[in-house]
């Protein structure tokens, strides 16, 4: 095979290579492809940056995310027609929710106005909640840690923390939680370590997840600014009709 | 002559392995249908969210998270801590008696009086209502 030959086959393999995408993807990627876009604004109508707007077709899979800019504006990519429920939400403000029906063509507008709210503990990250914890005295940094490598190393700590319970209630869960294995097989031999700390850790989870106020200062971290907030982020769901044990 | 082999050589390898990639993607799909049927076999499926009311579906998402851990079935050679629950032992208790077990629990049970919200416990008994595994063991 000549060189000129070789060349031409090669542009040919190239040319191929670069349209089999389109093969495969859905031919409708025109300037006519729907968009979504639109603002978040606080109660007194300030924008909010680093709102997490997500929206999925209803009875769909898939959930799309974006975040709001610095201006309080987020904008969706190009997607498909249909119905879809939006939503806008930020950690210690009540989520926004809205279903909006975009047509084959065109652009659509969806605003939303968050409300701040106090009740925002199921909001909250596992991050978040490590850092909550009390840890300005050397007993406090010592109990958080034996916290740490007793509960969550299995648990999340959004897990192990969402309930208060009182002293009998977490006496109850320290009973049970010894004999579980790493594996999460019960009715093993008491966990010498869980063994070890099992009053103090009953004290501890008393007095931060407790029926009195707790020391835990609950403090959100930042949203995200500037190229942070432009990340688009997708989800597949899994449906969860079955046991999710 | 030698170019137009070679490119109609190239032509049909591409073509080839573009459709051999199709027929991949069709088969493992298949192969995916299989197992996630296999799996839905092995697990107790719970009611659909589309089938609950709203009072029910918020149910749904407490018991799932807060309570499932230790009374829905285990996975096989695994033991629930908890009895499992359903309708049939929300009929044969009585609604008082399981709203007074989330609330104070027992000796095994902490108690949720601190953390679940009365209205969020009837939701849990409301959604136990709907629930029917007992008739499917």
């Amino acid at each position: 095979m000549s060189r000129i030959e070789l060349s031409l086959a090669l542009v040919i393999l190239l040319s191929f290579l670069a349209c089999r995408p389109s093969l495969s993807a859905p031919a409708d990627n025109s300037s006519a492809t729907p968009m979504l876009a639109g603002t978040v604004r606080g109660a007194g109508g300030e924008p909010m940056e680093g709102v997490t707007v997500s929206a999925a077709t209803v009875g769909g899979t898939i959930t799309t995310s974006v975040y709001t800019d610095d201006q309080g504006r987020y904008y969706f990519p190009a997607t498909h027609g249909g119905k879809y429920r939006v939503w806008a939400q930020a950690v210690g403000y009540q989520a926004a929710r809205v279903d909006v029906e975009l047509n084959s063509k065109g652009k659509a507008r969806q605003d939303f106005t968050l409300t701040a709210t106090r009740d925002f503990e199921r909001q909250l990250t596992s991050p978040e909640w490590l850092s909550a914890l009390p840890d300005e005295k050397p007993d406090d940094v010592r109990l958080k840690l034996i916290f740490v490598h007793s509960c969550t190393t299995c648990h999340s700590a959004a897990f192990a923390l969402q309930n208060k319970f009182d002293e009998a209630g977490w006496k109850a869960i320290l009973a049970r939680m010894e004999t579980i294995n790493v594996y999460g097989k019960a009715g093993e031999p008491p966990s010498p370590v869980i063994q070890h700390y099992k009053e103090e850790l009953v004290a501890y989870l008393t007095s931060v997840r407790g029926p009195e106020p707790s020391p835990l200062k609950i403090k959100p971290f930042p949203r995200p600014t500037g190229d942070a907030a432009r990340v688009v982020v997708t989800e597949f769901n899994i449906p969860s009709a079955a046991n999710p044990n | 002559m030698k170019l137009m082999k070679t490119l109609v050589l190239i032509f049909y390898g591409l073509s080839f392995t573009t459709l051999t990639g199709a027929q991949t993607g069709e088969s493992s799909k298949k192969e995916e249908t299989k197992v996630a049927s296999r799996s839905a076999a092995d697990v107790v499926p719970l009611p659909s969210i589309k089938s609950l009311t709203t009072a029910q579906t918020a149910g749904k998402k407490l018991f799932v998270q807060r309570c499932s851990v230790c009374h829905l079935p285990a996975l096989p050679s695994y033991t629930a801590y908890g009895p499992v629950l359903d309708s049939v032992v929300v009929a044969d208790r009585g609604d008082e008696a399981i709203r007074d077990r989330i609330l104070h629990g027992s000796a095994r049970m902490p108690g949720f009086q601190y953390t679940l919200s009365p209205t969020e416990i009837d939701q849990i008994v409301e959604y136990l209502k709907h629930l029917a595994l007992s008739k499917k063991e």
